[in-house]
């Protein structure tokens, strides 16, 4: 499962990055290979199975039990 | 210099506010769970707290009216200073645009295509949203007037309907609950329901007719709370308590609806109506996001960008909230704190250091 992913994601990669080359937007291009990668190992991961915290609800964590901030 | 060229009318401004606060209606699980039969008052009450904080957003964008919140905090604050805030606005950005990508995929899995894994609605939503944000703020505009009248349309229609099913003891007794309920009920509504609009301020430079944004600018949030208002008096006058123990109270109300004694069972075509506000909603937050994101890096169009932010979306949607419980949890102990900060704090903040600055100057030196 996580091959074919990868091979959609390197065809829709491959694809988006022409049009910054064509630019000669080098800067773009620097960009858009470091948001594409973050985009793809976070997906990559969840097919792997690999856990990550829940962004929300470590924040929630936070607030209710370090700093004390509830309504109860 | 602006990333996207598209102008739009006030009275587009209008219906994208509108369509964003209807796309809100998936949150209503937690405001019907601590509310129940006092939600149509509650938001009637937030939404006179809220109109001072309305007025900010508006004063704050006509102080600067070529300029997006980004743009903004790098007048008023400096190129470092302003840069952080906007990291903070964008960071912002990307946890909302993640949890509304997530609302109507995690809502449709758990309540009707319950053996469907959510990255299959995910992926779907996501390469819808990513088609319309493609072309900018025009088109985005022209959809909400759509999705404003359908969802307000299928409001009235439902509630019409409805009507003979609504008792009137289900409202009674009124604010049967201790004060800090209120207030947190007040705060739930004023957070999630209302103070998101402030993002609108990354879309009013591309206004065409400024005069008229203050006016549309609150008319199209009085749309927003009037069908709010509505739904809350056909769920609590339908349902009574029982929508507070509801997984869906909007589409539970309507379940109680017959066409000439038969069961109409058609809460699907209502679920319909939710998932285009969800979708809005999310277009709406995917282009701000973008635009943000596009602003902070200096980059010179973010067209290029909508595929790859889009899969941060997708994987942030999957790993920003475990389930529905928890996510009621986050509204209850940080979503209002970090929401005060960030939509009603930090504008002030920028608004009240423009005002003693004497921001912006024109060429000569003076205010304009």
């Amino acid at each position: 499962m996580i091959w074919v992913e990868i091979i959609l994601l390197a065809a829709v990669g491959a694809a988006g990055i022409m049009e910054p080359i064509k630019k000669k937007w080098w800067k773009e291009l620097v960009v858009y290979i470091v948001i594409f990668l973050l985009g793809s190992v976070l997906l990559m991961l969840q097919t792997a199975g690999i856990k990550l915290p829940y962004l929300i609800d470590e924040v929630s964590k936070f607030f209710k039990i370090v700093l004390h901030l509830s309504y109860d | 210099m602006k990333l996207d060229k598209g102008r739009i009318s006030a009275l587009q401004l209008m219906f994208l506010i509108a369509g964003y606060m209807q796309g809100s209606m998936f949150v209503t699980n937690y405001i019907f769970a601590n509310s129940s039969r006092d939600a149509w008052l509650l938001i009637l009450v937030a939404s006179a707290v809220f109109l001072p904080f309305a007025l900010v957003y508006i004063k704050l964008s006509n102080r600067f009216p070529d300029d997006n919140l980004v743009q903004i905090n790098d007048k008023v604050f400096g190129k470092v200073i302003g840069k952080a805030l906007s990291v903070l606005y964008c960071i912002f950005f990307f946890i909302l645009c993640a949890l509304n990508f997530r609302f109507p995929s995690a809502f449709l899995v758990s309540v009707f295509m319950l053996d469907t894994p959510m990255v299959a609605l995910l992926l779907v939503f996501f390469l819808l949203c990513a088609w319309a944000v493609k072309d900018g703020i025009e088109t985005l505009s022209r959809l909400s007037f759509f999705t404003t009248i359908i969802t307000f349309g299928a409001f009235l229609i439902y509630f019409t309907l409805l009507f003979n099913k609504i008792q009137i003891p289900h409202f009674f007794p009124i604010l049967d609950m201790p004060p800090v309920k209120i207030i947190e009920n007040l705060n739930a509504f004023i957070t999630i329901y209302m103070g998101e609009i402030f993002i609108f301020a990354m879309v009013i430079p591309h206004v065409s007719d400024r005069e008229n944004i203050k006016k549309n600018y609150l008319y199209g949030a009085a749309i927003g709370v009037l069908t709010f208002f509505i739904g809350a008096v056909m769920v609590t006058g339908v349902m009574g308590n029982m929508a507070s123990i509801s997984t869906g109270p909007l589409t539970e109300a309507t379940r109680y609806m017959e066409l000439s004694n038969i069961k109409a069972r058609i809460e699907f075509l209502f679920m319909g109506v939710l998932i285009i506000n969800g979708f809005m909603k999310s277009c709406v937050l995917y282009y701000v996001s973008l635009l943000s994101a596009g602003h902070i890096l200096n980059l010179r169009s973010y067209r290029d960008f909508v595929v790859p932010l889009g899969l941060v979306f997708l994987g942030m949607a999957m790993t920003v909230t475990e389930n529905i419980a928890t996510n009621i949890e986050s509204a209850k102990y940080s979503w209002p704190y970090i929401s005060y900060l960030i939509m009603f704090a930090l504008p002030l903040l920028t608004l009240i250091t423009a005002i003693v600055r004497k921001l912006p100057k024109s060429r000569d030196g003076e205010t304009p």
